[in-house]
């Protein structure tokens, strides 16, 4: 699984720069899949998860828990990329949901997947959080590393000491 | 002394040279611009070589001054070496090569210029004559020509090196880049003051003036010791370029060291909140899938588990504990401290990991999470500190103690706000 998710990564990271911000991961990951991604910032409390991603056939649609630190949103929406990346169909039908729900207001009906980032007891969780915590251990390393390849000018201006 | 600098700055010059063609770990690339790195250190290195005693007696004893003329070549060929760099590390290869091309004529130019300026001024006429030294402001106009051939080409690259160490310096985002290029953007100062003078000092003769007393090659005009300032300044500016280009370098692994040390120290002193957090909420953990051990990787995930483990309690957050907590932190005076607002939300957490654990009901208006002041930037560091100053007070503080006494005493709906 780990040597997939780092496969996956190589496909991603030649179109991002060394470092790379969320909107940035967002904007390639995009047009990696050719599909607008639309990330939306919720008060999930009360519900059952922290982070969702829904599936349409012309879009994603990443929501995140708005009431937790910058950091852990960052690894919410890393978490549900990871499951667009990592091609997971969701879990959750929309036929699945309780009809009063407050879930079932919140998602269009023609959603063709949902999922939820709750547990990682499910093998495509598992996958969207290692995957997740790989793309955010990259953020992380590109503030107190270097490129390795450094390709842009400031890329090489702060590859020059190492 | 001037042979001990003139020997030992180029050897650490060549030590530097050397250190970055070292052979590279972990398949890591040499960096596109190591060539015209390690170039312009080995300029650097013969062009001061060229001021030792021995080698400006050698040449001296070919005909008058010719030490001077060699000195100054082999500066000019020192000072391109720099701009090459700088192009190497703005532009790629070929472009840089590109914009190199009439910088390299400019400087043969400069260099032809200089030579038949040197050999076309009779040798009793030169620099050392005792005529020119004493007749500064009758001195040939040919020795001017070959001084603003030296400073145009000279200024050129020290400015540029300037600017540019200047400018990177306030954007590099580690402090000991940006001291270092702060302390080669001041030795290109001092180079430029040199070249500043050199230039005021021919105009000053050519208008018939002598300005600076010591006549052309020196000034005695800062201190009694001949040749002071235009032997300090230049030295000390290529020192501080040096040292600027070169110790950031060598302090890198002790950085990097430090770093993992601190990531280490850190997911350690969250253990006690994470084994409790955890504890009570073991679907946060990812246990099924073995990551790296990586001292940034650990923390990272131990940073998430602990999130993702006091988002998942938000529903046993007490206001009530929380008020009582604030009030406790007041009375000791660290009210609107970071210490304070770690111990508020770790008399909060511990509190809702009690109720969790003891099966309480769920708040009917939970307690909001700290906001952690502006620790909590967004980064990995930020907020690790956060969540290591929460678990310090988690593991350690008495007024948490009492926030689990509380909880474990009153009734389920009792701590509700």
């Amino acid at each position: 699984m780990h040597a997939a998710c780092e496969d996956r990564l190589g496909d991603l990271l030649p179109l991002l720069p060394h470092r790379f911000s969320e909107e940035e991961l967002v904007q390639a990951v995009s047009t990696l899949i050719g599909r607008p991604i639309y990330v939306e910032a919720r008060d999930m409390k009360g519900n059952f998860a922290c982070g969702l991603r829904e599936r349409y056939s012309d879009r994603e649609v990443i929501s995140f828990e708005i009431n937790t630190s910058p950091l852990h949103r960052s690894q919410i929406v890393c978490h549900e990329l990871a499951h667009i990346l990592c091609g997971h169909k969701g879990s959750i039908r929309y036929s699945d949901i309780p009809s009063d729900d407050e879930l079932a207001d919140m998602i269009d009906w023609s959603v063709l997947g949902i999922s939820a980032r709750t547990s990682y007891e499910e093998q495509d969780e598992q996958e969207a959080e290692l995957m997740a915590s790989l793309i955010v251990q990259r953020m992380y390393r590109a503030t107190v590393m270097p490129a390795k390849r450094p390709t842009a000018a400031d890329e090489r201006w702060n590859a020059m000491f190492t | 002394m001037i042979r001990l600098i003139t020997l030992g700055l180029p050897a650490l010059l060549v030590a530097a040279a050397l250190f970055w063609i070292r052979p590279r770990r972990d398949g890591q690339a040499r960096p596109a611009h190591s060539g015209s790195t390690i170039t312009m250190l080995l300029a650097w290195a013969v062009a001061i070589v060229g001021f030792h005693p021995g080698v400006q007696d050698a040449a001296d004893d070919v005909t008058r001054d010719l030490a001077k003329l060699v000195s100054n070549v082999l500066m000019l060929v020192a000072s391109v070496s720099v701009v090459s760099w700088l192009m190497f590390l703005n532009h790629e290869q070929a472009e840089a090569r590109r914009r190199l091309r009439p910088r390299l004529a400019f400087l043969g130019a400069a260099v032809t210029v200089m030579t038949v300026a040197f050999f076309a001024v009779p040798a009793d006429r030169r620099w050392s004559s005792e005529f020119t030294n004493t007749h500064w402001g009758q001195a040939p106009i040919l020795l001017h020509v070959y001084t603003l051939a030296y400073v145009l080409v000279t200024g050129h690259a020290t400015y540029d090196c300037l600017a540019q160490t200047w400018r990177r310096s306030s954007q590099s985002p580690w402090r000991v880049h940006r001291a270092g290029l702060r302390g080669a953007a001041i030795g290109c100062f001092f180079v430029l003051l040199y070249l500043a003078y050199k230039v005021v000092n021919a105009g000053a003769s050519i208008a018939g003036v002598e300005l600076f007393p010591g006549g052309p090659r020196c000034t005695t005009l800062v201190t009694p010791f001949r040749c002071s300032f235009s032997f300090t300044a230049p030295l000390l500016g290529v020192l501080l370029i040096t040292a600027g280009l070169t110790v950031p370098a060598l302090l890198w692994p002790a950085a990097k060291l430090l770093r993992r040390r601190w990531e280490r120290k850190t997911a350690q002193d969250l253990l006690p909140l994470w084994t409790d957090v955890t504890a009570v909420r073991p679907q946060v953990v990812l246990r099924a899938v073995v990551i790296e051990t990586d001292p940034d990787v650990v923390l990272h995930r131990r940073v998430v588990e602990v999130c993702d483990g006091i988002l998942d309690l938000d529903n046993h957050r007490s206001r009530a504990i929380q008020r009582m907590a604030t009030e406790a932190v007041e009375r000791r005076g660290q009210a609107g401290t970071a210490t304070g607002a770690a111990i508020v939300e770790a008399a909060v957490v511990a509190a809702a990991i009690e109720a969790a654990r003891t099966g309480a009901r769920d708040q009917d208006d939970p307690a909001p999470q700290a906001t952690g002041e502006s620790a909590r930037a967004g980064d990995l560091r930020a907020e690790a500190l956060w969540l290591r100053s929460v678990s310090q007070q988690y593991a350690t503080n008495d007024i948490v103690r009492t926030a689990v006494a509380v909880q474990r005493q009153a009734a389920p709906t009792a701590t509700a706000a």
